[in-house]
């Protein structure tokens, strides 16, 4: 038995208006603990359903979501449970601060769970020492950080209630590239720290091969594909036609290889320039 | 699910009724309701009904659409009906729960509740059908015209039509970013439906404070962007679609006079003596 | 660059006080011209002052000192501000939040409208401006309907509809998905090329700037660099020095510098790429 299993999940939105939308059909994976699966698609390919189904937020129509063997949609109690073993921070989770200070902020999640004073501060400071949050700006207003100052304050929100599943729902997003280094470290951080399994929702193919071990490619609803990023990878003409983000790299030597050429698909850019190295030492260059 | 509302939504299509003019579609709604309330019996209130039935019909516009709206007002026409059963007690007394004639339910009441209802249910067709047909700009427009006369006491007649305008443009994008916000927050084990009512006051705190400060985000934001497109005071606007009254406004007009004016006339002559009641309001 | 000026920018300051009122410059000292016609794009991470410079395009902000002229027009001067919006158009970051009218072309009719336009050529104009952007066919959508990179599509055509002779993007795919940007891009690409409008693109991907005539490099509110975009790309430390990635080719290619293998480095695209590897290896057809 896997740590989370999905099992035939299908969803729609707004059945019965002219706008009514299938969002997942028949849907079902499973992932192991401590694992860090992607999740790739396009935007209505029904990937913020499915993150918001593995706590409890949306309840499937049909089929079930097991969480160490259990439904977690059985009862008011277990949709509860999911709510802080699955921490859940949505995309642009800055525009959901609230907090007077940034403390105050962090600590919303780990109080709802209704635990001690001292365990609040505690995983605060914790959550803060995840995200590179200092002292003095525990105690300033979450709406006086800079925008990637922001973003971090949030996801240490999540991170405080220290989930065992943490899912990012495009954690990246509107950030320039040392922003994304960033927080692709926090959540290295996090994971390394508590063994957490995480899943990451992201549009960027690059971010999917460098940090996780599987990757779930969704379309239209259902599973296209899940698998190590070197299996996916394998298939990198597939993915173009799916209309996905295939790195230049992996386009390269897709076309390296249409010309005749002995290349191994690769999935990152070091890979990639080690099998072009091979290739024109090979031909004597 | 909040975002499955769909009340003030506009169905674009070509019907008649999609092709009236804006101001001649609010004047009609508005004397249809004068008239509503000015009906006296069943005779006449039939014919409002079937007027406004007749308007859905010809609009194309689904029936289910209707419906929804109409499903959202029930609680109030319920309500509404329950009081005239319990308060009216004119007319034959068919059930009393008590010594006396209060609170008896009687056929003058059950008269009235049925009248109501069947009047609020015929507001709604028409006054809805007028949303669902006709776009919200074009609306607005519309009642920026009607109203211009009142700039002579000063009324900033413009701005108030721009604020409409931006208000129900904003209401699906602020109702969808509720929708976000309050998830978020439940994830984060905000008690929003599960906790006593002073948790769910404090939990709502969390959700309006993000709404807020966004909300005047994107006000800054697009004012900056309307000033962009070069928006000043709105004076001198000129318009995409210009509004000219036409033969099918006259139509409208006439096929409006005639149905009023037979349900006036069924009201104060003929038939007064069939089904009279008032209504207790 | 022979070429007409249509804006000129001429040693331009722009501070603002913050809260301790001290002086803080978001923009220091930057001169730069664009020509009819010309294709610009202006590189630079979060908070390098790049958002400002698109509002000193059009007299939105007045520069503290120095001076912005748009067709030799002064944009402090207050009775220029219509002439000047008139020439150059602003599209920003978030689609949303620039979309005033609930249903595309009633929208699109907006800036025309503001501008007294008769009715019957603002029909002309919106139906253009909506075929130049592809969104024709969604003419009569509710805007709030629309994926993120068809309102911002439609916020283009907003622009167009005022026939400007520049457009200004403020990182106009820094929200979209990957689709929604390829597409977007497609679309300034081919104002420019086909509608001859002078396009400043505001970004911080660098692959969006591949396209340009001239790219300049903006770090803490100053010029950094300017050329064209294979000058600015044989610069990655530079480029690194200012917060930018190279884009994924031009990694690759300096990845292979490293390693000692002589290959050109201000190769752009993936075809450029394999090319270069063919004529290396000798394998030209």
């Amino acid at each position: 038995m896997s740590f989370i299993e999905v099992r035939n999940v299908s969803f729609g939105y707004g059945r019965k208006t002219p706008f009514e939308v299938q969002a997942l059909k028949d849907v079902s994976f499973s992932i192991e603990k401590g694992e860090c699966v992607s999740v790739i698609g396009h935007t209505g390919s029904g990937k913020s359903t499915l993150m918001q189904m593995l706590n409890a937020l949306i309840k499937p129509e049909s089929g079930e979501i097991l969480l160490d063997g259990k439904d977690i949609n059985e009862n008011k109690k277990t949709e509860a449970a999911a709510r802080f073993r699955v921490g859940l921070c949505f995309q642009y989770p800055e525009y959901q601060l609230f907090g007077e200070t940034c403390f105050e902020d962090i600590a919303f999640g780990p109080k709802n769970m209704g635990l001690h004073e001292d365990e609040i501060k505690r995983r605060v400071s914790l959550a803060a020492d995840f995200v590179g949050l200092s002292k003095e700006k525990l105690s300033a207003s979450p709406f006086d950080l800079s925008g990637g100052q922001k973003r971090r304050c949030a996801i240490a929100g999540v991170m405080a209630m220290l989930p065992e599943v943490l899912i990012l729902d495009e954690p990246t997003a509107g950030l320039d590239p040392s922003g994304r280094d960033r927080v692709l470290e926090i959540i290295k951080k996090y994971r390394e720290n508590t063994g957490a399994t995480v899943i990451l929702v992201t549009h960027s193919m690059e971010i999917a091969a460098c940090v996780s071990d599987r990757i779930l490619v969704l379309r239209k609803g259902e599973v296209a594909c899940f698998g190590t990023p070197s299996e996916i990878f394998s298939r990198g003409e597939e993915l173009i036609e799916m209309g996905l983000n295939v790195p230049s790299f992996t386009k390269i030597i897709i076309a390296l290889k249409k010309k005749g050429f002995d290349v191994n698909e690769v999935y990152t850019i070091d890979d990639a320039a080690s099998e072009i190295k091979k290739l024109l030492k090979g031909a004597g260059v | 699910m909040i975002r499955d509302i769909t009340i003030g939504q506009f169905f674009p299509g070509d019907s008649f009724i999609h092709k009236l003019d804006a101001r001649a579609k609010i004047v009609i709604t508005v004397l249809y309701i004068i008239a509503l309330f000015m009906c006296k019996n069943f005779f006449s209130l039939s014919l409002m009904l079937l007027f406004s039935v007749v308007c859905v019909f010809i609009s194309r516009i689904s029936p289910k659409l209707i419906w929804k709206s109409l499903k959202t007002i029930i609680f109030i026409v319920l309500f509404t009906s329950a009081l005239q059963i319990i308060y009216n007690n004119r007319g034959e007394v068919l059930w009393k729960p008590f010594e006396s004639r209060e609170f008896a339910v009687t056929t003058g009441g059950i008269y009235s509740a049925v009248f109501l209802a069947v009047r609020i249910i015929a507001l709604i067709l028409l006054s809805s059908l007028l949303t669902y047909t006709t776009s919200p700009t074009m609306l607005t427009d519309a009642l920026e015209r009607l109203l211009s006369p009142l700039k002579v006491f000063g009324v900033k007649v413009h701005s108030l039509a721009m604020m409409m305008t931006i208000a129900l443009r904003f209401i699906p994008t602020l109702i969808n970013e509720i929708d976000i916000i309050m998830s978020a927050q439940k994830a984060r084990g905000a008690k929003l439906d599960n906790g006593s009512v002073g948790e769910r006051m404090k939990a709502m705190i969390s959700v309006f404070i993000p709404l807020f400060v966004s909300a005047f985000r994107r006000a800054a934001e697009l004012a900056v962007a309307m000033e962009c497109r070069c928006y000043t005071d709105g004076a001198s606007r000129t318009r995409l679609k210009v509004m000219k009254m036409g033969y099918r406004d006259a139509v409208a007009f006439g096929l409006l006079s005639l149905v009023i004016a037979g349900a006036l006339f069924t009201s104060y002559y003929g038939f007064s003596s069939m089904f009279i009641f008032e209504p207790v309001m | 660059m022979t070429k007409e000026t249509l804006i000129e920018f001429n040693n331009v300051s722009y501070s603002y006080d913050d809260e301790e009122e001290n002086k803080r410059f978001a923009v220091k000292n930057v001169s730069f011209t664009v020509g009819r016609g010309e294709f610009i794009a202006i590189l630079g991470h979060n908070g390098s002052g790049k958002s400002t410079i698109a509002k000193l395009c059009n007299s939105i902000c007045i520069p503290t000192s120095g001076t912005v002229t748009v067709g030799g027009m002064d944009t402090r001067e207050e009775e220029n501000e219509i002439e000047v919006r008139k020439k150059v158009g602003v599209v920003f970051q978030n689609p949303d939040n620039q979309i005033v009218a609930s249903i595309v072309e009633e929208d699109v009719a907006f800036g025309p409208e503001n501008l007294a336009v008769d009715p019957k050529e603002i029909r002309i104009r919106v139906d253009e401006a909506l075929e130049a952007v592809g969104m024709y066919d969604r003419r009569f959508s509710e805007t709030h309907r629309l994926s993120g990179g068809q309102k911002q599509r439609v916020a283009i055509a907003g622009i167009i509809a005022m026939r400007p002779e520049c457009i200004v993007l403020d990182e106009p795919t820094a929200m979209l998905d990957p689709k929604g940007r390829a597409r977007v891009l497609k679309t300034v690409t081919s104002l420019n090329r086909e509608l001859g409008i002078s396009v400043v693109l505001i970004t911080h991907f660098m692959e969006e700037a591949i396209g340009a005539d001239r790219i300049m490099v903006i770090n803490k509110g100053a010029v950094k660099a300017v050329g064209t975009p294979r000058e600015i790309f044989g610069q990655p430390e530079l480029l690194k020095g200012c917060g930018l990635e190279l884009p994924d080719t031009a990694k690759l290619c300096e990845k292979l510098k490293l390693e000692n293998i002589d290959i050109r480095g201000d190769i752009l695209t993936e075809d450029e790429f394999v090319d270069e590897i063919l004529k290396l290896t000798g394998k030209t057809e």
